[in-house]
Order: C-alpha cells, then structure tokens, then sequence
C-alpha cells in the first residue's frame, strides 16, 4: 500500500492505487470471511442455482459450467448454499481457521485467496494500469 | 454589471455573491438567522438570473448529503445553514471533507439550543471546528461577501481541496443593513474561474470511487488519508493568504489570515473574531486617544489556525485578553482562548492571557465592556491572573 504522501488525495479509488475505480475488481471486498466456501466439483450438477443467486459474483463460470469460487468477493451469505439441489450440497462453508492450516481435504479445492490473511493459497495475476496523469505516482 | 454600492444585510450579500458565482447546485433547508440567504437567492433562480440547480431538501441532514453527491458528481456547489441545522449536518460534514470536496457553506452564527435562541453566537461554528473544514470568519457585510468569493477559491485550489465555511455573526451581520461594494459580475466570474472537478463520477470514461470502506487488514488508508487532510490544512495557510492579496490587487480590498488593529507599540490586546471586532476597534481608537497602548488582534481564518503568525504579532505584549463567543464545554477556557494560549507557550516572557466570554445568545457587547475588559486585563498583569481565567462580560451577576 502506498505512503499518505502518494495516495490519491481523500482516498479516492482511481487508477492504480489504491483501490480500482468503480467497481471492486481489484479489491478483496470478502478478505473479512471467517468461513471459506469450497466448491465440490464431483457433486455439481452444474444447475447453476448458485450462479443466478450470489450478489457479488463469485460463482466463477465457463462454458455453462461452474469452475470455482472468486474467495476474495464471497462474503458468506449463504444464498448459494440454501439455492443448491444436490444432496449432499455442492458447496459448503469451512472455517477460515481450518482452511488455514490446511485442516481439512477440501481446502485443495480452493483457487484463488481470501485475503492476504490466507498467504497458502495463491493469488490470481492482476494486470499492471497506469496511473492517471494527475494521480501522485505509485511507489 | 459594473462595479456598485449597495445596500444590503450580510445575507442579501451572500446571495448576491452566489448569483455572481453562478453554482451548479445549492441544497438548503432553512433556518434562523440563514433563511433570508436562501430567500434572496431562490429569487434569483426563479427570475433566471443563474443556471444553478436548486435543491430545496427535507433536512439539513439531506441538504449537505445532496451537497456532498453533486460535489462529487463534479459541480461547484454550496449551502447555508445555522445552528441547530449545521447540528444536524454534521455527520455529513466529516463526509464533505473526508471526500476532500470543496463545498462551501455560508453559517449564519446562532446559539445551539437549550434554552431556545435564535440570536447569535460563535457555539454552532465551534461545533464545527474539528470537522476538517476551513472556517472563514467575518466582520461584516462586506467581508462576508469579500470572504464567500475567496473561499470558492480556497476550496478549489489544487493544494487545498477542502470545503470552506464562511461565517457571519447571527442577527448582527446577517439582518443589519450596511454598504456593500458589489464587483462586477464578469470580473467575479474572472476571479472565482472556471470549476474544475478533481475526479467527478459523472466522468464516465474514468471511473472512480468516493468514500470507499477502508477497513480490512492490509488494504487499510483511513489514517492516511486523514494525515493527507493535515497538510491539506498546512497547505491552505499560504494560499488563503495569496488568495487574499490577488483579490486586493483586483477589488482594493487586501485580506490576511488575521487583522492586527493597532498593534504596533501596543502593551495590551484583545483577540475576537466576527461581527464584535468592529466594536472593539471602536473601543481601541477611544483608548488610543487616551493615550493606552491597546491593539486589537481579530483572527479570519480560524481553521487552519495561523499559529506561527499569531505567536510572532503577540510576542512582546504585557497582556492579553481573548474574547469567546461560545458555550462553555468544561473546558480551560474558550475554544479562541486554547488555541491563543497555546500559541504562545514556550516564549520566553509569555504575555499575561485571560480570556472573557461575550455575547452568547445575542447578549450586547457594548464599547464599556471591552474597555472593562482592558482594565481587568491590566490589573491582572501586575498582580497576576489569578485561578480562574474565564470572566464574563455583561453577564448578570
């Protein structure tokens, strides 16, 4: 994260630093969670329930298939869960705990990071932007 | 519309500077003494003398939100409001310049309730004072026109960046009929410039977010953006000065952050801000004739406070006397009176300091007050201010 010095004054989201503008692609708006939700693929019936459900769009799609979980936009509501046909369910909350220390087996199942917090998992790659002309230059 | 004299109340001349300033939004609800700003410049609206869109709102709480989004949204825009209004604003007001938008606000000073009063006192712009945002106090009618054209730029400026409060004392300024120098409209629009929005949401081809939530582990900026909204303060202090000189080069009338009034060799000082100062000038050039070395300090930017400025024009006096016009809050003396004594501490030969409270609700301050301010203020330098610095001036006893 950037010095005060080199923010965008009133902690504007802009360009580059330090959230994206608009939207919340770029920032974890879910890294709060104390519960990760894994998805089981052997289980899905690809419905997609779930998809037409979730609020913040983290039901990753491809093909009309479900493909994981954005874990750093899912705030745990459940609403996928409860919308979910199979039996057992195709998605299921863990503990943040657990997933941690790897204490359960379905934490392999898990794509992408809940926050920073979650340092085993692995991050997606975020495409580099420029900064605007105006915006102080990131460090 | 060439330069003119006219003959207006502080409220009429607000309204005037704001049909010249042309802003794209106004948001207000009314409130005593404020209301007559918004009834002059509603009638400029609706005689097509501005292009501004104007929001009559259910609250004050909704007049500085609507504020706050068209500020955003990329407009120049501005507000009025008194007292209990400004109360209800303030949640609103930390948003403003959290957001660092540059809203200005013209508060027409009254007493806070209870007991119910709708005269004057500087309560509701303390109340403000820790609100991030730049307070402006005038004498009269002319500075708050003066004040109000200035502080459009201040609030625009790229250093500053903060909204802008223009004061007027209640009842005092804002319903007393004084001459006010009217500039030219073409070269008030010359001097306030053309807005331009820093990031506006309404810029579709550039997206960006306002006030987003700033609260999870690493990804934390709130601090850092409060210590961005400190130097924006220290910033200001050159600019409004600068700001001030270019309008008297332009209109005759120069502006600093404060006014010394015969401070020059003088022994003894008053220290005030607002409509009271004019009495205490009075009073100052009454003693002068009598040959006692009294000045008058009368502070303009309260917020950013000019310390340095302030410790170098009273060092070297015997005593002084700072003047409050704001509700007592258990404090060591009045919120003027803090910063007063707080910029002299660490001199070498402190001048004595005692501070008086006037005027709340509307109280008089006649000329005999202050002069009996100046004579307690000088006892107190030979025999020492005793335990309690606050007295108070026609206070019935």
């Amino acid at each position: 994260m950037p010095s005060w010095r080199e923010m965008p004054i009133g902690g504007l989201g802009v360009m580059a630093v330090p959230l994206a503008p608009g939207n919340s692609v770029e920032y974890d708006t879910g890294s709060w969670s104390s519960q990760v939700l894994v998805f089981h693929e052997g289980i899905c019936i690809h419905c997609m329930q779930c998809w037409i459900v979730c609020p913040d769009s983290t039901i990753l799609a491809k093909d009309g298939k479900v493909i994981g979980i954005d874990h750093g936009h899912c705030k745990d509501c459940g609403l996928c869960v409860e919308a979910c046909p199979t039996n057992p369910n195709s998605l299921e909350f863990v503990d943040a705990a657990d997933a941690l220390v790897g204490a359960t087996d379905t934490v392999k199942n898990i794509k992408y990071s809940v926050s920073a917090q979650f340092a085993i998992m692995e991050k997606p790659e975020k495409p580099a932007r420029a900064p605007k002309p105006d915006a102080p230059a990131s460090a | 519309m060439t330069q003119q004299t006219l003959f207006l109340t502080g409220n009429e001349a607000i309204a005037e500077a704001w049909r010249q300033i042309n802003p794209d939004v106004v948001a207000a609800y009314p409130i005593t003494p404020s209301t007559t700003i918004m009834e002059s410049f509603t009638q400029s609206v609706a005689d097509g003398l501005v292009d501004t869109e104007m929001i009559c709102v259910e609250s004050e709480h909704s007049a500085m939100s609507a504020c706050v989004g068209a500020a955003a949204a990329g407009g120049r825009v501005m507000t009025a409001t008194s007292a209990n209004g400004l109360a209800l604003m303030v949640e609103v007001l930390y948003i403003a310049s959290g957001m660092r938008l540059p809203i200005t606000l013209a508060l027409a000073t009254r007493a806070l309730s209870a007991p119910l009063n709708i005269h004057g006192d500087h309560s509701d712009a303390m109340l403000m004072r820790d609100a991030g945002w730049i307070i402006l106090f005038s004498e009269g009618v002319q500075e708050a026109y003066d004040n109000f054209l200035q502080a459009v730029r201040i609030a625009e400026h790229p250093d500053v960046r903060l909204p802008v409060a223009v004061t007027l004392d209640g009842m005092q300024t804002t319903h007393q009929l004084e001459n006010l120098i009217s500039e030219d409209d073409e070269a008030v629009r010359d001097f306030i410039g053309e807005f331009k929005p820093y990031y506006p949401l309404v810029d579709v081809d550039n997206p960006v977010t306002y006030g987003a939530c700033s609260v999870s582990f690493g990804e934390d900026f709130y601090f850092e953006s409060k210590r961005q909204q400190e130097e924006a303060f220290k910033q200001a202090l050159p600019v409004i000065e600068a700001i001030g000189k270019e309008y008297g080069n332009r209109f005759g009338r120069s502006y600093e952050l404060y006014e010394a009034y015969q401070l020059q060799g003088a022994e003894y000082a008053l220290v005030m801000m607002g409509a009271n100062a004019g009495t205490a000038k009075d009073v100052v050039d009454e003693l002068r004739a009598e040959g006692k070395k009294v000045g008058l300090l009368k502070l303009r930017s309260f917020r950013p406070f000019p310390f340095a400025a302030v410790t170098e024009v009273l060092k070297g006096l015997r005593g002084i006397a700072v003047c409050d016009r704001a509700a007592p809050r258990g404090s060591s003396g009045g919120p003027l009176f803090q910063e007063i004594r707080s910029a002299l501490y660490g001199l070498d030969q402190a001048p004595t300091i005692i501070n008086f409270i006037y005027g709340l609700g509307g109280r008089q301050l006649m000329p005999e007050h202050l002069r009996g301010a100046i004579e307690k203020l000088q006892v107190a330098t030979m025999t020492g201010p005793g335990d309690d610095l606050v007295g108070y001036l026609n206070l019935r006893n």
